[in-house]
């Protein structure tokens, strides 16, 4: 890589670090492994950052990339979150009164592909064509996952008015 | 109505200082890249970096012999009573990783009973050693010469022809197969799929499957990643170190094959056999000594269901492909 690319990596990477780690730490939930995350993710990127900067604006490229590095800590078991640190779901029934710890814990009990699906439409803006090429899956598939998504949390926090989904 | 961006941003409330060095990143990748160039280049071509303390660039060792090997294919495995070719290794690692990764060579029998070991960088109190272990009749650090390093290579392409339905089945009965060969009896699977979205060339990004194993004391997990350089999803690419009690070796036709042992808290134990062929497959077998399948928690520790030579051999195996 010249010295011009790595610079304006360098730059890309300084200014996109503070919202690509905020969208880590929203789908894993810990700002430690949030941390990991947009490490490797940044590191993938500079593997590929000749030919990404050809390709147009890089950030929807590495929020991709984000997304599939938080899919793939499945295959990492010493990563993979255990299921016996998961919030008991009975105790759902016990609301806590700080609405924040309800939707965190809310979120770890959502599968991965509807977390990265809420953050992708929800927090990212993207819409459901560019979610399901980030994604790797179809319009369709998105629009299931957010339903889903959105019912669960609907139920968990006890808010029906939770941002009812368009029905496109 | 609830915006939930806005529930979203109130989780973000205290972030802590990021405690990121853009420093570290770029070294990093620098690494990677070095990596993938190294993995891909030809017999002959030497990697583009030198040896540094972190990672250790291949050296194809072929020539000089009737029996060279071309990209993307591998010569077969030398068994134990079939004298050993003669060719070179590169291993790095700790100088205890590195130590047993030189038995582990010596019990295949790819370099005979009694090879030629050269320290290239490193030594017995060293943080990370580099050793080049030949079998008898070949010259150490003799055959990675003239080539041109000039450009890189570009890497293999991905290329399959099947269904990649039809290739997730063939790996799931081929893992099946081949833990049932070591004897272990299956508990659960999780059968191969492609787990992650597609590239644009429509190619999956890979394939991965795993199985839950009965142990003597408990239950274990064993688990294969089909992958390929240019998908960016190569599970190892990161630094090479003692953390992760990271060993490396480079086999004579080229390909790189990493282990890793992390101790994972509460007594989880997970070793890693990673190998990246010429052809731009990369293959990763990773066990434990717990289960991941349902009930999973209600099950007690295992052992380690293979031995790391044996997770390495399966790693190695040439069906794990597209």
């Amino acid at each position: 890589m010249s010295l011009a690319d790595e610079g304006a990596f360098r730059a890309f990477a300084i200014a996109r670090r503070p919202a690509l780690r905020r969208s880590a730490y929203l789908l894993c939930g810990d700002w430690h492994r949030a941390d990991d995350l947009v490490q490797t993710t940044l590191v993938k990127l500079y593997v590929a950052w000749t030919r990404v900067q050809g390709g147009g604006p890089p950030d929807a490229y590495v929020q991709r990339i984000l997304v599939r590095c938080f899919l793939d800590e499945r295959r990492r078991p010493w990563r993979r979150e255990s299921p016996v640190e998961f919030v008991d779901l009975d105790a759902a029934a016990e609301r806590p009164a700080d609405d924040m710890l309800d939707l965190r814990s809310a979120l770890t009990r959502l599968p991965r592909r509807q977390r990265a699906t809420l953050l992708l439409r929800f927090w990212l803006d993207m819409s459901v064509a560019q979610t399901a090429d980030a994604l790797g899956c179809s319009e369709g598939t998105v629009k299931s996952q957010t339903a889903r998504a959105l019912t669960t949390l609907r139920d968990l926090l006890g808010d029906p008015a939770l941002l009812m989904e368009e029905s496109s | 109505m609830t915006d939930l961006r806005d529930q979203f941003a109130r989780l973000l409330d205290n972030e802590p200082e990021a405690p990121y060095d853009i420093d570290r990143v770029v070294a990093s990748g620098q690494r990677a890249r070095r990596r993938r160039t190294a993995v891909v280049a030809v017999a002959g071509t030497a990697g583009a970096a030198g040896l540094t303390a972190a990672v250790a660039v291949p050296v194809m060792t072929l020539g000089g012999h009737d029996d060279s090997v071309s990209l993307g294919a591998r010569p077969p495995a030398h068994s134990a009573t079939t004298p050993p070719k003669a060719h070179c290794y590169l291993v790095s690692g700790t100088p205890k990783g590195s130590k047993h990764n030189l038995m582990r060579l010596v019990r295949s029998g790819r370099v005979g009973a009694e090879p030629t070991v050269k320290t290239i960088h490193g030594g017995a109190h060293a943080h990370r050693v580099v050793m080049e272990v030949c079998s008898p009749g070949t010259t150490a650090g003799a055959q990675a010469g003239g080539a041109d390093t000039s450009t890189p290579p570009a890497g293999p392409p991905y290329r399959y022809s099947a269904d990649p339905a039809a290739i997730a089945s063939r790996l799931g009965a081929h893992l099946e197969k081949r833990v049932n060969g070591f004897g272990l009896t299956i508990t659960y699977t999780r059968a191969f799929a492609q787990e992650s979205s597609k590239l644009d060339s429509g190619h999956p990004s890979y394939f991965d499957g795993n199985v839950d194993v009965r142990e003597s004391n408990g239950s274990g997990d064993i688990g294969v990643q089909v992958t390929h350089e240019v998908t960016q999803q190569v599970p190892f690419t990161g630094e090479c170190t003692a953390a992760d009690n990271c060993t490396e070796t480079t086999l004579p036709d080229g390909s790189v094959v990493r282990t890793g042992q992390v101790q994972a808290g509460r007594g989880d134990v997970v070793l890693t056999a990673e190998v990246h062929r010429p052809d731009g497959v990369v293959v990763q077998a990773q066990e434990s000594n717990y289960p991941f399948g349902p009930g999973a928690t209600a099950q007690s520790h295992g052992d380690q269901p293979l031995t790391l030579d044996q997770l390495v051999t399966l790693a190695e195996d040439e069906a794990f492909t597209f």
